[in-house]
């Protein structure tokens, strides 16, 4: 009976199969033909897909990966059909590699083809186009339902496979981050040697004379984090201290989501306050004071890295005991020295991560400093002065559209790969610090 | 022996030191203000300053020199294809990369590489991801300055957020359901998919709305990709040029006419007022979530 | 026979729980007394009365009056914290600081203001908790390299450096292994010739072995926690008055 059943479900499968894998073909034998036919018919087409070489060689290539995509699907589902003799590895090796064609043709056709819909203008080979480019996909999606009811361990290796892939995305970012900010500072540390870079007191790499001592953009950048730290540090210290060993639960519950509005307001906002607040505020105390200065945007970024500062200290005050604060409560401890003597030394490694943690994101930050503290590198101490940091020049660059490639284009990959290395050593460092110091409770 | 009237006399200066504690809590409810009086200063800034601005022009319109006329618009409808398609990315991804690594990934060095890569990307600056979309979406994958090459930057950007709250979402999912699961015979796609992902959906989605947030604010990685333009048009497709709410309020920020300043005031109000409404979503999530789990 | 503390009329809430009923209690001074009962009956509860832990808890209302030499303690004109620095207290589970051993002692001194010498306070601390020979070569390593029993002979004497009279001590041994759970008991033997102390315990055994004084505690059906009967610990273990008594020290509940 139980086999009866099997067997018909078999049927129903290979039926089934054998339909998508035609339509797969007719997909593919589609959009060459069409492709062709409205290169020929339509002029406007043509200049388009002319004026992009690229596509033409990506065009086929897809197609010719959907080609072998319905081969090895063929070759896999008749190992599947007697799944008992066969072995597993294989099995899944050749899963693995049919997924990831099957990936690169879905999203291959979701980038290029779909938009180049939008210069078709005969309706006709519009909606012939339409349907060939969504052929594919729908297959694909199909072929992958129909074989994953096959089995449930060949179900359970794709999925695990397509979760893995997932995961592994930000293996790929971290490298592509690296290899494209080195690649592209490579080409400028031909033109400029990395000595002259870190060493030079002088920051002009469009004005003439040229100059690339990257040294004022760093001051730059490190005054600014200093002013911000500076507030940070104490007021966010003392916020955490207040929530996590003072405040009652309600008031708790009162302040930690205006916290979590200041830790999301975007830094765009922050940026416009400064200029536009705070530094007219200032200037009535310093008339000094220029209109773009460190000052001002310091203060302000220290606000802003408050709330970062203070939940992550105040989860390291959290998690310290309760019985550590009773046993000193029972020595006749104040709840200030409870907290100065006790709370905070056993929180320390997380309170020191969470100020690692706040100067790499006000080393890193953008907007704000960008609109605030102005465009001007200058190797100075006087937080009264326009100053520009790392972050400011690469968005000063970007805002025009820099020639791919020329100097000043490499110039930014430049200084991104010393900000890069700056915050990545930063994060490095806080987590070295939990793992050496962190005591587990 | 140490002299016990003496300690018991040295004890006797506990007002003293309630005295120093009363001055130290006062500091710290004075470093606690100081963050919320700061918040509560700017948005009263930025609402006096904005809303005269506020109009159905400021929506309808597209940026002009003219302040009267300024509008943004194409930055209203680049921020919604952004969002969007940003979410169509991040969305699969990041629960998939969550799943594997609660549910899936064997203990070994690969998967502590993985994690403790997830944690580094979420303290990348985000001008740093700009730069790694210029170079590969803009310019290598050849998508040019379009809204498809910024989501795909902004998608890189928030992963980790997504990522790490959906995992934070599936740990709290409690270990009974899966063994409860597992010995009805369930394989573990099954009891990923019926038991795991509806019970942390609440959290899954508050994940997102908080990585969507980010990517709505963002200015930096989006300046680098689409550049400062200046657009008389909202997007047609993916491969269209475009610009976002912050940008234009960026632009307008930049110039000295108090005007535009202005402008800038009423382009915040409406960028707030897209993360309120998305975060007072995730709060509600959260909180109908909460009161599930204590029923 | 000396009352160094008197409970009168004790009554203890949790928000709107009931926590202890109408205690009547008299300690003996250089006496152990032994607070035994099923669990929830509120044994810790009444402890941390005596010297104002409750204080901690802002839910927790503490009625009636507590008398240690001469003074009513359980007034709010008296400070907790005065309270606290003459009545030591140690825990269930060790829990020294994540400081140096040396650190550990000197806390308690250095919070009350101890201006004498610290070196010879602590030496003479950890002589009376036993544990001198034993770490006096390391005073600068973190307290928590000790093993368990050790960390609580520490957390012993760390509550004595600041020479409190009464040693509140709540469950002490609970969290230790046999042998550990013997050096802690014998110090405690060893502590009673020169302070009080009351201790809680799960133990009846314990109870038994340690203690001069012994103080069984119940439940009502409210959950709220009453005594039975307190009598010198020979008297309860082998006729006591009450047969509720009798029938929680036979083992016929628990």
């Amino acid at each position: 009976m139980t086999n009866n059943i099997n067997e018909a479900n078999v049927n129903i499968d290979k039926t089934i199969f054998y339909i998508w894998t035609t339509l797969s073909f007719i997909a593919t034998i589609l959009i060459f033909s069409i492709y062709f036919i409205a290169i020929n018919l339509d002029p406007d087409i043509k200049n388009h897909v002319l004026l992009n070489k690229k596509f033409d060689i990506l065009f086929s290539l897809f197609s010719l990966l959907n080609i072998i995509n319905t081969l090895i699907l063929i070759i896999s589902y008749k190992k599947i059909s007697t799944l008992n003799e066969i072995d597993k590895r294989t099995f899944k090796s050749l899963f693995f590699i049919w997924l990831i064609f099957s990936i690169i043709i879905t999203v291959g056709i979701i980038v290029i083809l779909v938009p180049l819909g939008k210069f078709i203008d005969n309706l006709f080979i519009k909606f012939m186009f339409f349907t060939a480019t969504s052929l594919p996909l729908i297959t694909n999606i199909g072929k992958m339902v129909t074989i994953s009811s096959k089995s449930r361990e060949i179900e359970g290796s794709i999925v695990k496979s397509i979760f893995f892939i997932c995961a592994a995305l930000s293996l790929i970012t971290t490298i592509g981050i690296i290899v494209t900010l080195a690649s592209q500072a490579w080409s400028f540390f031909i033109e400029v040697t990395p000595w002259e870079y870190l060493t030079g007191t002088n920051w002009s790499p469009i004005l003439k004379p040229r100059s690339y001592g990257v040294l004022p953009l760093l001051g730059g950048t490190l005054l600014v984090t200093f002013i911000a730290i500076l507030v940070a540090i104490p007021v966010g210290l003392g916020t955490a201290i207040f929530l996590s060993e003072y405040a009652p639960s309600k008031i708790r519950r009162l302040i930690k989501p205006v916290l979590e509005v200041l830790a999301g307001m975007p830094t765009i906002v922050y940026g416009y306050f400064a200029l536009t607040f705070v530094t007219p505020q200032l200037q009535n105390v310093i008339p000094d004071l220029l209109i773009f200065n460190a000052l001002s945007a310091g203060l302000v970024m220290g606000l802003m890295i408050i709330p970062m500062i203070s939940s992550l200290s105040e989860d390291a005050m959290m998690s310290v005991p309760r019985s550590l604060r009773q046993g000193a409560y029972a020595l006749g401890a104040t709840r200030l020295e409870v907290s100065l003597r006790v709370v905070i030394p056993a929180a320390l490694s997380g309170i020191i991560a969470a100020i690692i943690l706040g100067i790499s994101r006000a080393i890193g930050e953008t907007m704000l400093v960008t609109i605030a503290a102005g465009a001007t590198p200058r190797l100075t101490l006087n937080p009264l002065e326009s100053i520009q940091t790392m972050t400011a020049f690469i968005v000063q660059l970007s805002l025009g559209e820099t020639m791919h490639g020329s100097l000043e284009y490499n110039t930014i990959f430049a200084v991104g790969l010393l900000l890069f290395g700056l915050t990545l050593s930063m994060n490095f460092l806080s987590h070295w610090v939990v793992k050496k110091w962190g005591v587990r409770y | 022996m140490i002299n016990n009237e003496k300690l018991k006399n040295d004890i006797s200066n506990v007002g003293y030191r309630h005295f120093i504690g009363k001055i130290f809590l006062s500091l710290f409810i004075i470093s606690t203000l100081i963050g919320i009086i700061g918040l509560i200063i700017l948005l009263i800034r930025v609402g006096i300053e904005g809303i005269p601005w506020l109009s159905t022009d400021l929506i309808n319109n597209y940026p002009s020199r003219k302040p009267d006329e300024a509008g943004l618009k194409a930055a209203l409808f680049g921020s919604i294809w952004l969002m969007g398609l940003t979410g169509l990315f991040s969305i699969p991804i990041g629960i998939g990369a969550a799943i594997y690594l609660e549910e899936y990934a064997p203990k070994n060095k690969l998967t502590s590489l993985i994690e403790i890569n997830i944690s580094n990307l979420a303290g990348v600056p985000s001008i740093i991801y700009g730069l790694l979309g210029l170079s590969v979406f803009v310019y290598a994958i050849a998508l040019g300055r379009s809204v498809l090459a910024g989501s795909l930057t902004m998608s890189l950007l928030i992963l980790p957020i997504v990522i790490l709250a959906s995992r934070e979402s599936i740990r709290a999912v409690p270990g009974t359901y899966r063994d409860a699961a597992y010995a009805l015979g369930a394989s573990q796609w099954d009891v990923v998919r019926k038991v795991v992902l509806p019970a942390a959906t609440p959290g899954i989605l508050t994940g997102i709305i908080l990585g969507m947030s980010r990517a709505v604010g963002e200015t930096a990685p989006v300046i680098a990709i689409s550049a400062l333009v200046y657009l008389r048009f909202v997007p047609d497709g993916p491969l269209s040029r475009f610009t976002v709410l912050p940008i234009q309020i960026y632009n307008w920020v930049a110039r000295p006419q108090e005007d535009f300043r202005g402008l800038a005031a009423a382009g915040i109000i409406v960028l707030l007022t897209l993360l309120l409404s998305m975060n007072s979503i995730a709060i509600f999530l959260r909180n109908k979530y909460q009161r599930e789990s204590e029923e | 026979m000396n009352t160094i503390l008197e409970a009168q009329h004790l009554n203890v809430w949790y928000g709107d729980f009931h926590a202890l009923k109408n205690v009547d209690l008299k300690i003996q001074d250089q006496k152990i007394t032994a607070f035994i009962g099923p669990s929830g009956c509120g044994k810790s509860t009444l402890l941390r009365c005596f010297n104002r832990m409750n204080d901690l808890v802002t839910t927790a209302k503490v009625d009636g009056n507590i008398i240690y030499k001469g003074t009513n303690i359980n007034s709010k004109s008296i400070d907790p914290i005065k309270i606290r620095s003459q009545i030591g207290m140690v825990f269930q589970k060790p829990n020294p600081f994540p400081k140096s051993i040396f650190a550990n002692i000197a806390f308690g001194l250095k919070v009350n203001g101890f201006k004498g010498n610290m070196e010879e306070a602590v030496e003479e601390s950890l002589t009376k908790a036993a544990l001198w020979d034993e770490v006096k070569d390391r005073l600068d390593k973190s307290a928590l390299t000790l093993s368990g029993g050790q960390q609580q002979r520490l957390c012993i004497a760390r509550a004595l450096a600041v020479r409190p009279q009464l040693i509140l001590m709540d469950e002490p041994a609970s969290a230790l292994d046999p042998i550990a759970t013997l050096a802690v008991e014998e110090l405690i033997r060893d502590l009673s010739s020169y302070i009080t102390i009351v201790i809680v315990t799960h133990n009846m055994q314990q109870a038994a072995r340690v203690s001069d004084e012994t103080v069984f505690l119940m439940v009502d059906d409210q959950r709220s926690g009453y005594i039975v009967e307190h009598d010198n610990t020979k008297q309860i273990f082998t006729q006591p008055k009450d047969e509720r008594t009798e029938a929680y020290i036979t083992g016929r509940f628990s």
